[in-house]
């Protein structure tokens, strides 16, 4: 029948624009309570990002929201914002199941005034701008405090702790590396004392040879390298050389 | 637009004419009062009877008479006199001359119309009164063993005078609750007085020709028809709602029956009607209540005391629904 579609109808566009409502509250959420977080320095659980968490509060919220909207939904809704329908589309949905002429009259009105009625006419279009206005605020700030590192609590805190979640903490795959200064990879500086050594360099080379050998004589002090080259002799010289001029400034 | 949308919308567009044709053809006779006449029609569309109180002079009979006659209606009025007896209103059994001797022959009395005004029905003794009751509720009466049906369709309008109480039998609750409606004729505005007074002393004898606007059938097929008039839930719950109050309120006695439900939710489909509406307003339950209520409520004595009406007590309920 026309009138059950055009009932449905209503009640779709209702929950087409609750979807915008809820998405905004929800955009709201996020970036509210990621602030918060920020900004007083808040771990939420574990060693897991505060995104993620607040990401997934948000989707529950949002369905939450929605869940809670389109319940409340009322035919009234409609009628306040359109006089022109008072009380005819609560009468036409409650009388549904009658075929009587006063019954089929009315559906016939009504369908003629439903023509003009959109989702535009139940769109709280100022409640949405303020939200839309919120929003960006929410972005400038968050932006912002991430700019200039700006934190009201310097410390962090673990709101939820004693939570041993699965892979939190103990897999070294899945957690970030940790940023360290120099210092800290170096450790501490210590002198180095100089002492007199006698270093032997004695290289030969036949320009044979595939694999290369390296010796050390740690009671010597003694280095000993054998190359085995092929061909190439202006290496060979320049080895020479180094280890003459080496042999020199000894 | 299809051709059953024509259809159902021509029938309903004439009705709505018809009714507003029959309110031209009464307001050629009567001046203002449109209200009152409103109620009547409501009460003629629900197939109910009225209880009219008024002071005297103030144009009930001519009124009553006046719609009978434009919705082709048979009138008939029974003055009530403390002498009155049921059979003088029913009719009786008189013996009949015939070829095959004398028989015991039934004459119908006065009720025996399709609209009756009894006036002043208070002055009737209580006996007289009851057997009106069978009337007004079964459309039939019972003279000795044998029950007549009345003919369809039925309206019966009492009227009662608020002033003089003396030597006068108030009808008692159960009748009440039979009429459907009480309704009160007040005085005339000055300018509507003026019209009267010059519509009526201009001429030996005031009475414009009146169209018969509507047959006996078609007057019972609108009454078939106003009761399809569709009412949304919350509406029909406001009414309900209205009467149950009625019922534990403190400034009364004792509330209204179940049957003023009915009747309540009936003629604002009438009201909704005559307003050229497809559908039950709020404005029509509202509009509605206080004459379908004020006869079927009792005052207590604390709220007669502080002054309280009927009509306050009833406004007072629509308001905190």
């Amino acid at each position: 029948m026309k009138v059950e579609k055009l009932l449905k109808r209503f009640k779709i566009e209702f929950v087409k624009v609750n979807l915008i409502q809820a998405s905004l509250d929800s955009i709201l959420f996020f970036l509210t309570s990621n602030l918060i977080l920020f900004l007083f320095s808040v771990q939420l659980v574990g060693s897991r990002q505060n995104y993620l968490i607040v990401g997934g509060l948000t989707f529950l919220f949002f369905v939450g929201d929605l869940f809670y909207r389109v319940r409340n939904y009322h035919l009234e809704i409609y009628e306040e914002q359109n006089p022109e329908l008072q009380e005819v589309l609560r009468t036409a949905r409650d009388n549904l199941d009658k075929s009587s002429i006063a019954s089929q009259a009315l559906f016939d009105e009504l369908m003629d005034r439903a023509r003009s009625v959109t989702s535009e006419s139940i769109i709280p279009s100022q409640e949405i701008i303020k939200k839309i206005i919120a929003i960006g605020v929410l972005c400038f700030l968050t932006v912002g405090s991430g700019l200039v590192d700006f934190q009201l609590r310097e410390e962090t805190s673990e709101l939820v702790s004693g939570i041993d979640l699965p892979g939190a903490g103990g897999d070294e795959n899945e957690t970030e590396p940790e940023m360290l200064n120099g210092s800290e990879i170096l450790g501490e500086s210590s002198e180095i004392e100089v002492t007199n050594r006698d270093l032997a360099f004695n290289i030969s080379g036949t320009g044979e040879g595939t694999r290369s050998e390296f010796s050390f004589d740690a009671a010597s002090q003694e280095f000993s390298f054998e190359s085995v080259n092929r061909g190439e002799d202006t290496d060979l010289e320049l080895a020479k050389q180094y280890s003459l001029a080496i042999k020199d400034f000894e | 637009m299809g051709v059953g949308t024509v259809d159902r919308a021509s029938k309903y567009g004439k009705l709505n004419e018809k009714i507003a044709e029959v309110k031209e053809e009464v307001g050629k006779v009567i001046v203002g009062q449109e209200d009152v006449i409103d109620q009547v029609l409501v009460s003629i569309l629900c197939d109910g009877n009225i209880l009219l109180e008024s002071n005297p002079g103030l144009g009930k009979t001519k009124m009553i008479r006046t719609i009978s006659s434009v919705i082709g209606l048979d009138f008939s009025r029974i003055q009530s006199t403390p002498d009155l007896m049921p059979s003088d209103i029913t009719g009786t059994h008189i013996i009949e001359e015939n070829e095959k001797g004398t028989d015991f022959v039934f004459q119908k009395g006065p009720i025996f119309a399709n609209m009756i005004l009894v006036d002043e029905i208070n002055r009737a003794t209580p006996k007289t009164q009851s057997s009106l009751l069978e009337a007004m509720e079964e459309k039939q009466v019972t003279v000795g063993n044998q029950s007549y049906n009345l003919e369809e369709p039925f309206f019966l309008m009492a009227t009662q005078n608020p002033i003089e109480q003396e030597g006068t039998y108030p009808l008692p609750e159960a009748q009440r609750d039979r009429f459907m409606m009480k309704v009160e004729l007040d005085y005339p505005k000055t300018d509507e007085e003026r019209k009267i007074v010059d519509r009526f002393t201009t001429e030996l004898d005031f009475s414009p020709d009146l169209d018969q606007i509507i047959s006996k059938s078609s007057l019972i097929r609108m009454q078939e028809f106003t009761r399809e008039v569709p009412i949304a839930d919350d509406i029909r719950d406001r009414a309900i709602m209205t009467v149950k109050n009625t019922r534990k309120n403190e400034h009364l006695d004792y509330g209204a029956s179940p049957r003023a439900s009915m009747q309540l939710v009936l003629a604002a489909k009438a009201k909704a009607l005559l307003e050229g509406r497809n559908h039950v307003s709020t404005s029509d339950v509202d509009e509605m209540a206080k004459p379908i209520l004020r006869h079927r409520i009792g005052l207590s004595f604390q709220a007669e005391k502080e002054g309280k009406t009927e009509d306050k007590i009833v406004e007072e309920i629509l308001n905190s629904l």
